[in-house]
């Protein structure tokens, strides 16, 4: 029997509900033939996980892994609630207040239409708000005087503009991109200009409060320095190539270069550039290059490198 | 084996040592003190766990080894990866020990082999210059593969090692040449163990010795049938555990322990 069939059919005899793919590194001949057995398995019901091996990797990171593979192929997950809790501090003081004292009704499910042809009494003269309690399992109509709609946060109007003017990034939805979302949550890609409250994400007071504290404390940390100090890579322009065409400007991230009408060349701000190299790829005349990482530098380490 | 250390004056054995422990008490002159207990395991942990805090596990096979050499008086010969003609070895009376993962970083090969070489390979070379083979009376590998090669050719010139072998297995098994190829290959090795040991190896023996694997791979598949069932009576690291024990162990040995097993797995499945 070939192979293949073979590690299928013993597969099967011990009723294997996943295979576990270990490579050792730097096996070639291991190697080989792991992807297309890998497909074989898969294309049989057999869900595969891969493991690269190395002497050095710890057992307890293979474990871990392995772990997680297991639960994926059970793969049923139950999440029994009693019910669900508000986050933040005197938020489930405030939600028992509305549902309890205030007597605020809760009703779980979404509204499918709000409507004024009325059916009873009762109804006449209101908007009516269909819903379908989901607890209950049944249809409801709600005659109210007044609906208010309660839609999510969105970022304000000028952002972009307010973005093109401190050189901020934006996230897909639209707010403010923090330089590292865990350990930078104030911090923007920018050097010295900091963020807080909602136009980094949408948050209550006390968070706003805090993070404006944060970035507070920031800039304090900067100016008791002093002075700052900067990459020593950065962009230089050859100010006899330079045609000042202002391509480099508009690649650039963060709005180091400016163009100098009067000479038509372009001026590097040397304390924004964080020598990045986008400038210097850009540039149709190869007029800007990295100080230090100059194209011939470089090409001299490659040609040192290959002899 | 004799007795592990549980604790402090706690000592067990895996077998009944009751005669022995007599035999010695009478060597002693000390019979009139000595007071014999035998004890039963009543819970709560794992025997498993017992065994482990009383032997290192992951170095009884030199203990092993080492105790096999003096009761038989045979050769140990440690071998890399597969393909070692065990058969031949047996019958000259050396018993061929793998030489299995370490699983520490293999710091001390760096010097012999390039750090992003086949990490096992240089595992085999690190343990090597350890010295935790040094019980090894030879070392022999295949050329299955380049890497090995290279951490067999820096263990003979710096882990002294009394013999040493290169089997040369055809690369290419599927060639019509390849039987006559190996059959030669077999004759200079089987000429170089008799050579070594100076024991002439007969078909009588090599037939007993084809017998031994033989029997070894049937019990263990016997042992794997029972793997197939909902709630198998042996777990997988108990079978893996059986697998590395049978490259390590004098295989006569190991079938003893294979068959007592195979009796007895019938029960547990029930009793699962």
């Amino acid at each position: 029997m070939k192979r293949f069939p073979h590690i299928l059919k013993l597969a099967r005899d011990y009723r294997v509900q996943g295979a576990i793919l270990i490579q050792q590194k730097f096996c070639d001949p291991h190697e080989l033939d792991i992807p297309s057995l890998r497909r074989y398995l898969e294309s049989n019901d057999i869900p595969c996980y891969f493991l690269e091996f190395e002497v050095t990797v710890p057992v307890g990171q293979f474990r871990i892994r392995v772990e997680a593979f297991m639960e994926q192929i059970k793969a049923e997950v139950y999440q029994m609630y009693i019910d669900m809790r508000c986050f933040g501090e005197g938020y489930e003081e405030f939600y028992e207040r509305v549902s309890t004292q205030d007597g605020v009704k809760f009703i779980r499910g979404k509204v499918s239409k709000v409507t004024d042809p009325a059916l009873t009494d009762e109804e006449k003269g209101k908007l009516i708000v269909c819903v379908e309690d989901t607890l209950l399992g049944s249809f409801i109509r709600v005659p109210v005087d007044m609906v208010v709609l309660c839609i999510a946060l969105q970022p304000r109007a000028d952002v972009d503009k307010v973005a093109k003017v401190f050189s901020i990034g934006r996230r897909a939805d639209g707010f403010f991109m923090e330089r590292h979302v865990k350990l930078e949550p104030i911090a923007t890609l920018t050097d010295g200009v900091f963020i807080a409250g909602c136009c980094e994400s949408p948050k209550d007071i006390p968070d706003t409060v805090a993070q404006a504290k944060g970035a507070a404390a920031e800039v304090l940390s900067l100016l008791a320095r002093g002075k700052v100090e900067i990459e020593p890579i950065i962009a230089f322009v050859d100010e006899e190539v330079c045609s000042g065409c202002g391509l480099c400007a508009k690649v650039c991230p963060f709005g180091a270069l400016t163009l100098d009408g009067k000479e038509r060349l372009m001026l590097v701000n040397r304390a924004l550039c964080k020598g990045c190299g986008a400038c210097a790829v850009a540039c149709p005349s190869s007029a800007i290059s990295l100080s230090h990482f100059t194209p011939r530098q470089i090409l001299e380490e490659v040609e040192a490198l290959t002899y | 084996m004799g007795y592990g250390t549980l604790s402090e004056a706690t000592w067990i054995s895996p077998y009944d040592l009751t005669k022995e422990v007599e035999d010695l008490v009478k060597r002693l002159q000390v019979k009139d003190y000595v007071q014999i207990f035998q004890a039963k395991n009543q819970g709560f942990t794992d025997p498993k766990n017992i065994v482990s805090i009383a032997w290192d596990l992951s170095r009884i096979h030199q203990k092993y080894a080492k105790d096999w050499k003096r009761r038989t008086g045979g050769k140990v010969l440690g071998y890399f990866c597969t393909y070692a003609p065990e058969e031949v070895l047996y019958a000259a009376n050396v018993l061929p020990v793998r030489i299995l993962g370490g699983h520490e970083p293999p710091t001390l090969a760096t010097p012999h082999m390039f750090d992003m070489w086949c990490p096992f390979s240089r595992d085999y070379l690190n343990q090597g210059l350890q010295g935790k083979y040094d019980y090894l009376d030879g070392i022999m590998a295949v050329n299955a593969c380049l890497h090995p090669r290279q951490a067999f050719g820096a263990w003979i010139i710096h882990v002294p090692t009394p013999w040493n072998y290169w089997f040369v297995m055809p690369n290419a098994v599927r060639s019509p040449r390849a039987k006559t190829f190996l059959r030669g290959e077999l004759d200079e090795f089987k000429k170089a163990i008799e050579k070594w040991t100076g024991k002439i190896i007969t078909d009588k023996d090599l037939d007993r010795d084809i017998d031994i694997m033989n029997t070894n791979r049937r019990l263990m598949k016997q042992v794997y049938e029972f793997r197939k069932q909902d709630n198998p009576p042996i777990t997988g690291t108990e079978a893996m555990t059986m697998v590395w024990a049978s490259q390590l162990m004098d295989k006569r040995e190991h079938n003893e322990s294979l068959k007592q097993l195979v009796e007895a797995l019938p029960a547990y499945s029930q009793a699962s």
